[in-house]
């Protein structure tokens, strides 16, 4: 049942779900970017170009510590599923602990 | 180049054979990045980038003053193997992807980052990887030759 209910999620919603219960926050803004690059050659063959190019600012207390690249690959490998099912994209353009923001 | 990922592979099992291309990826790609100062794995070429993040990032190292003959790049799309093995490899799901000194710098983003704070070009500065500045008094000499 819930897992049903998850795949019927789109990309957007699925990632932000995804990021919020691991990171254990709700500051999480995800911008859909894909219709910027639906004509670009890599994207030929694509089935669905309208959930590949996603752009991110997320605030995290489980960043505490950690460098950049870290940062980042922390959050890719949270949605590894995501880039084997067909996300192309996601930009990380703030990725920072609630003390760096204050 | 790209003769370097042209492997020979012998039939075996599925396991074996995802096993001896990663390490002949792998080992290839270590090479790879060992062999430049800086290692660039992007969408296309400098003059013919295929994607806007790798546009970016050969913008920024543009605009870092890179010199042509410490950078290297190598165009993924060019090769499937090439293409899935450096995301293996630095264990990062994207291109383009920076290696300075054969150490994983980062992604679009992270260069972004780097270039606006100075980090960037601190590290190239220190590795010796700017391009001479012309000095100012070259125009001078150069008048007064004439």
């Amino acid at each position: 049942m819930i897992r049903r209910f998850f795949h019927t999620m789109g990309r957007q919603d699925r990632i932000y779900k995804t990021l919020s219960e691991a990171l254990k926050t709700d500051k999480i803004t995800l911008y859909n970017d894909s219709y910027k690059h639906s004509h670009h050659i890599a994207m030929k063959g694509v089935p669905d170009t309208n959930e590949t190019h996603f752009r991110l600012e997320i605030v995290s207390p489980e960043f505490s510590g950690m460098s950049r690249v870290a940062r980042h690959r922390l959050v890719y490998g949270l949605l590894k599923d995501e880039f084997d099912g067909g996300l192309h994209a996601l930009q990380i353009t703030s990725s920072k602990t609630p003390d760096e923001v204050s | 180049m790209n003769s370097m990922f042209r492997f020979w592979i012998p039939k075996t099992s599925i396991s074996m054979q995802l096993r001896m291309l990663s390490t002949q990826t792998r080992q290839a790609l270590e090479q790879a990045v060992k062999e430049d100062p800086i290692v660039l794995f992007m969408k296309g070429t400098p003059t013919r980038p295929m994607c806007g993040f790798s546009l970016k990032a050969i913008q920024i190292l543009s605009l870092e003053n890179v010199a042509s003959d410490k950078l290297v790049t190598y165009n993924v799309l060019s090769n499937d193997e090439l293409r899935e093995g450096i995301k293996e490899f630095s264990d990062w799901p994207t291109i383009p992807q920076l290696y300075i000194n054969g150490e994983f710098v980062g992604g679009s983003d992270i260069l972004a980052s780097m270039h606006k704070s100075g980090e960037l070009h601190k590290i190239l500065k220190e590795i010796n990887a700017l391009a001479p500045e012309q000095p100012k008094d070259s125009e001078e000499e150069t008048t007064k030759k004439d």
